[in-house]
């Protein structure tokens, strides 16, 4: 992969420029935006290979980036706080992932990287989040996008703060192995979220 | 803002008294639709009852007076809202209202007050009691009810009404739902005004943290991303976690270490976080280490003896890390076990050591068990040569 073309949306002005010289020459910043609007913008007018967009924006935040953009550009959610609530949200509505803000430089290159290849960017909060919210949705509805019992324990072991290679040496499988798990866990959560919206919209009449 | 010593403060009692004044001023508002209302009928009354008057001239002059103190009030509504809780106006309404029934025992012929024919007036002097209620409180508001009720059953014997027929029954309810009203409106008032108080405290509490958490959070992120300045960096990374710690521990009323303040009944997931957060910029404060903290929000909450074991395993495991493992990363992971337990794992990616040449060293192996055995838990303890330590708990 040759260099990869980024759309960055952050409304604060020194963290915009700082991530922005942070990248390297492996990156191509193609367009800045402070709000999710022109984030949207950028994107259909540059089409870049990966959106990095703050959670907290004006006119939408990173969710509205998300639900325009997402899946057919990675969408990657920074965040000060891993604490925040719709963090999920951006998650299950399509973003590739998240990353937190004061994630070291070289790990953010290293995981922007992967992300633009389409790669789940999945934090130990991530994984406890997901956790969560599909014990969530088993104690809702018996039927849906259940985890099988190995996504489970691949997801538990990321949340502990096990490297994939840990993970894989746990349950003897590949640490290849263990990345197709977690990109299949996102693709569950993709799916149940987009399920759970159509069958709220049928149930509540709204076409 | 700022106080004696010059140092700028946070005013929060600025905004809980406008938001109380809001308050109050709307359910000023709602009584002066139901006055504008009492007073129609009070008009009405004087038209339709005319021919029961004995003294009509007076009755009109009363029900001017009603109609000019209906239109004063509602007028302070909108010009002057704040004259509206002040006594002269209460006091004021609250003695034309006691006029008004003490005068349907003069204006009427006799037998009229305690017969089933309206007075004069109305449910107007409804209106007095609620506003003393709402303005001055429960007990002033009990006091004005009273006065009504003493009026009304003055009325009667003014009246020509002997008080021993079945009219007694009916003046003492009224005199008692009268005095009711007042109470009451005053007490639902003083629990509104708590409630209100409390609601905007926390409104105020939220807007704190997410200013620190838009503005500082993110600074001191730049600052130990872009510094060049190792201690610099190490100094932002450790004021980060502790605003962290501090925002996790108003989030939830409570900024004190784990243990302190009130004594807790039972300990739920948000309060587990924020302990286990405090317990990372303990144990944590001298290193480099970074901490993630993830408790799910779905953990149950548990006994306070049982949450103080658990935060002791964590703290232990927690201060073994900063001490040996001189690690880059820890995780502490706090997810539902069973049906009313928990799971609890800190794992570090430090060096760890070889379980079988530091047999139960480091006081982390004997101290953890035995906290946990306190509450019929279990521990185990992974440890590797070069790749980090994990503790896990059930508990």
């Amino acid at each position: 992969m040759g260099v990869i073309r980024v759309v960055v949306a952050d409304d604060h002005p020194i963290w915009l420029r700082g991530v922005t010289q942070e990248l390297g020459e492996r990156f191509e910043v193609v367009a800045t935006a402070t709000n999710a609007r022109d984030a949207i913008a950028a994107v259909q007018e540059f089409k870049p290979d990966l959106v990095l967009c703050d959670l907290r924006m004006p006119e939408g935040g990173g969710i509205a980036v998300v639900q325009a953009c997402a899946p057919s550009t990675p969408v990657v959610i920074l965040t000060v706080s891993e604490a925040e609530r719709d963090l999920l949200d951006a998650v299950a509505a399509g973003a590739i992932g998240y990353l937190v803000k004061s994630t070291p430089s070289d790990e953010l290159r290293a995981s922007l990287v992967a992300a633009a290849r389409g790669e789940p960017v999945f934090s130990p909060a991530l994984a406890a989040l997901v956790l969560t919210e599909f014990r969530r949705i088993a104690k809702m509805r018996k039927d849906a996008g259940a985890l099988s019992e190995r996504e489970r324990e691949v997801l538990q072991l990321v949340a502990r703060g096990h490297s994939y290679r840990e993970v894989g040496e746990a349950l003897f499988i590949s640490e290849k192995t263990v990345e197709n798990h977690v990109r299949n866990i996102l693709g569950k959560l993709h799916l149940t979220r987009r399920n759970e919206l159509i069958r709220y919209a049928l149930e509540h009449g709204i076409e | 803002m700022t106080n004696a010593r010059g140092e700028s403060v946070v005013s929060s009692t600025l905004q809980t008294q406008w938001e109380t004044s809001t308050m109050t001023s709307g359910l000023l508002r709602g009584i002066a639709i139901f006055r504008l209302v009492a007073l129609a009928i009070v008009i009405g009354t004087l038209v339709t009852e005319r021919g029961s008057l004995k003294m009509t001239v007076v009755a009109s002059v009363l029900v001017g007076l009603t109609t000019g103190a209906t239109v004063l009030i509602t007028w302070l509504n909108v010009a002057q809202p704040a004259a509206l809780t002040s006594v002269p106006v209460v006091g004021g309404e609250v003695l034309l209202g006691a006029l008004l029934l003490l005068f349907d025992g003069l204006v009427f012929r006799t037998g009229h007050v305690g017969s089933t024919q309206a007075g004069l007036a109305g449910s107007w002097p409804i209106a007095g009691v609620l506003s003393a209620g709402v303005a001055l409180g429960p007990w002033l508001g009990l006091a004005a009810g009273s006065v009504m009720g003493a009026a009304h059953t003055l009325a009667a014997p003014l009246n020509g009404v002997s008080l021993h027929s079945s009219a007694v029954l009916a003046v003492i309810t009224s005199f008692v739902l009268y005095a009711v009203y007042g109470v009451a409106t005053g007490s639902a008032v003083r629990v509104i005004h708590a409630y209100d108080e409390t609601l905007s405290r926390s409104r105020a509490r939220d807007e704190v943290s997410r200013t620190l958490h838009d503005g500082v959070l993110q600074t001191l992120a730049v600052i130990e991303r872009r510094s060049g300045d190792p201690d610099l960096a190490a100094l932002a990374k450790e004021q980060e976690r502790d605003l962290r710690a501090f925002l996790a521990g108003i989030g939830h009323g409570q900024a004190g270490l784990p243990g302190s303040g009130s004594r807790r009944q039972r300990v739920d997931a948000g309060e587990l976080r924020s302990s286990i957060q405090q317990l990372v910029s303990k144990q944590l404060r001298h290193t480099s280490t970074r901490a993630t903290v993830l408790v799910a929000d779905d953990t149950p909450s548990l006994p306070a003896h049982r949450a103080d074991v658990v935060l002791g395993v964590i703290s232990e495991a927690l201060a073994n890390v900063g001490k040996h493992a001189r690690a880059a990363k820890v995780t502490v992971f706090v997810e539902p076990f069973g049906r009313k337990g928990l799971f609890c794992s800190v794992k570090d990616d430090g060096v760890g050591f070889d379980v079988e040449s530091v047999r139960e060293g480091l006081g982390l192996t004997s101290s953890i068990r035995g906290r946990a055995r306190e509450i019929d838990g279990r521990v185990e303890l992974v440890a590797r040569d070069g790749m980090g330590v994990e503790v896990r708990l059930w508990a």
